[in-house]
């Protein structure tokens, strides 16, 4: 497939798009492709640009530069209202002088359907989010979980292009945001929409992505499906937000599979980077474990693992798992965490010596930003 | 503040309540008055006043007079208020402050400069004394009122709603009817009914156009007080605060208008 063929394929389509705020630039020569019925998340701490992306998207704002596509149609500098396009809001965002039912029939009567057609299609939504007996309610009669049900219903009422989502469920507590993260993968699984999801939780992107865009500063530093940032992790930035926390500055790459910190050796499952080079190490809190705790811990020992020693800081229990605070040499400066997932008894001494086995493929090397 | 509030305060509180309420008190006294209305206290009680006043027609037709010019004025100054506001909070302009301050004007500039400029504008038309000249001219007085509760109605509102009507499809205009206007009504409605009332209490700008065939019921009960004396006046006013003081409540009551009483 040549270029032209992706262009004609992919529902979304941003080239070279740019972004001015008070004439710096927030978003610079941005290009994403995404196909028909995919699921990107746009993933990155604030200020990442995410939600400005999402806001372009949606026509909510325009690209001070660049072209953005829907459906093959150049949209840049077309309004909200002529995309056809849904929007879930973090703060809901209902009407509060309209019942359930007349926040769903919304888009429906802007559209000036006819009558038997908007009551068809705003049932038929109510039904799929479950909203069936809440119609006649008030907004400000539901709960949070309710209110951005409506909220969704709401936007696939009007059968959109795509599906656009800032930050939906943040407002929500942990176990209503599962129960929703559940609802909006189904409804994605059952009616196929395209989506666009802007988040700050990368456990949300994983759930719920074809595809996860990692922004920062305005940047993609990574576009790829979710199992390839979670193994491969482009960058130190993506690395440390998929869980790559221990960070080891001043190592040197030995060879495609062996780094060395200050002489101490650590296998290495990922880097593109050529022998030689000096960086820094990412390095993943799990996947260690302590040598002759192996069977007890269910994990298997492989060949991609290697031992090293360490030296004891600290050690606590953390639920049902053990959180040990390491250095690499007894005087370095080089500290890491791991977490067992076990409860170790007794809890090794502080200052002693252990051997731990490390994975491969939790760590992985980055040049020097 | 006081916290802890100490008999002086209550003494001069009360001494201040008396001193807003009494003049209240004795209108309503001199209503019954029988002999002459200027004396106090009366000797001798009367309802006389109360049947003269339905028998005054002059009186009546000012009160109707009033009253119409009092409602399309505030229709008008409803229709400037929003539509100023729309432009100052939403509108991309430059100087909005100015603007603002220029519609606020009517409130600063002093009422009897104003009744002279109108005057003065509307005999090149050959149009003072006309019932049109007064409602003109108070649709301009009142309108600050509107304009003021309009703006930060829109200022408080939730532009996210805009951007979800839009979303869905609305165009400015429906969005506008369906969630702008609904949202705004409530608190328009309590300015219209303050520019209602200023209107219909409005004398010093009226009495520059007023002709005899336009004289309006604040002008009316001043000529009662002074040229042409009348003790139904009294009658009148102490009906005037009755229905105040049953207006007052039930507006607080319903629309809360000490929110918007502190400018």
């Amino acid at each position: 497939m040549d270029r032209s063929d992706i262009q004609m394929s992919s529902t979304i389509s941003l080239k070279g798009v740019k972004k001015l705020f008070e004439r710096h630039a927030v978003i610079e020569d941005l290009n994403l492709q995404l196909k028909d019925g995919e699921f990107l998340s746009l993933l990155g701490p604030s200020g990442a640009g995410k939600t400005t992306i999402l806001r372009m998207i949606a026509g909510l704002e325009y690209p001070d530069g660049g072209e953005i596509r829907i459906k093959s149609r150049d949209v840049s500098t077309v309004p909200p209202n002529k995309r056809n396009l849904g929007m879930v809001f973090q703060q809901y965002a209902l009407f509060p002088h309209m019942t359930v039912w007349e926040n769903v029939a919304y888009g429906l009567k802007a559209r000036k359907l006819k009558k038997e057609m908007i009551k068809e299609k705003a049932n038929k939504y109510l039904a799929l989010t479950g909203l069936s007996e809440l119609a006649s309610r008030k907004p400000r009669e539901l709960s949070g979980g309710q209110q951005q049900r409506v909220s969704l219903a709401r936007a696939l009422a009007i059968e959109p292009l795509v599906m656009l989502f800032d930050e939906p469920l943040s407002n929500l507590d942990a176990r209503l945001k599962d129960q929703m993260l559940q609802e909006i993968h189904q409804l994605h699984q059952k009616l196929k929409f395209t989506a666009v999801y802007v988040t700050h939780d990368q456990n949300e992107a994983l759930f719920l992505s074809d595809k996860i865009a990692v922004l920062n500063g305005g940047k993609i530093e990574q576009f790829d499906r979710p199992e390839m940032i979670l193994s491969q992790p482009a960058t130190a930035f993506v690395a440390d937000f998929f869980g790559y926390t221990n960070t080891f500055a001043s190592a040197i790459l030995k060879d495609e599979h062996m780094v060395s910190i200050s002489g101490v050796e650590l296998p290495v499952g990922y880097t593109t980077e050529t022998p030689g080079s000096s960086g820094i190490v990412k390095m993943r809190e799990n996947g260690v474990n302590i040598v002759g705790n192996e069977e007890a811990s269910g994990l298997e020992p492989s060949k991609a693992e290697k031992s090293i020693e360490a030296y004891v800081i600290e050690a606590r229990y953390l639920g049902s798992e053990t959180k040990l605070l390491l250095r690499l040499d007894q005087e370095g400066e080089h500290s890491f965490s791991v977490k067992i997932p076990q409860i170790i008894r007794p809890l090794p001494e502080i200052h002693s010596k252990i051997n731990l086995l490390i994975n491969a493929d939790y760590v992985t090397f980055y040049l020097e930003e | 503040m006081l916290s802890k509030k100490s008999k002086l305060f209550y003494v001069v509180m009360c001494f201040a309540i008396f001193f807003i309420l009494s003049p209240f008190l004795i209108t309503v006294i001199a209503s019954v008055a029988g002999s002459n209305m200027f004396h106090f206290p009366p000797e001798q009680f009367t309802l006389m006043n109360y049947k003269n006043l339905f028998q005054d027609e002059q009186l009546w037709q000012s009160v109707w007079l009033s009253f119409c010019i009092g409602v399309t004025a505030t229709l008008l100054a409803v229709t400037i208020g929003i539509t100023a506001a729309m432009g100052i909070v939403k509108g991309q302009l430059p100087m909005k402050n100015v603007i603002e301050s220029f519609f606020m004007g009517p409130l600063i500039v002093p009422l009897v400069t104003v009744g002279i400029s109108f005057l003065v504008f509307f005999s090149t038309f050959q149009a003072e004394g006309t019932i049109w000249s007064i409602i003109l001219a108070h649709s301009v007085i009142i309108s600050p009122y509107v304009t003021r509760i309009a703006c930060a109605n829109l200022r408080q509102s939730n532009e996210m709603l805009e951007e979800a009507a839009m979303m869905l499809g609305a165009g400015f205009w429906y969005m506008f009817r369906t969630v702008l206007i609904p949202s705004m009504l409530p608190s328009v409605i309590s300015g219209a009914v303050l520019s209602f009332l200023v209107s219909m209490d409005e004398y010093t700008v009226t009495v520059f156009l007023a002709q005899v065939n336009t004289v309006t019921l604040p002008i009316r009960i001043y000529q009662y007080t002074t040229i042409d004396i009348n003790p139904t006046i009294t009658a009148f006013s102490a009906m005037i605060i009755l229905l105040s003081f049953i207006g007052l409540i039930v507006l607080e009551k319903v629309f809360k208008i000490h929110k918007y009483m502190d400018f």
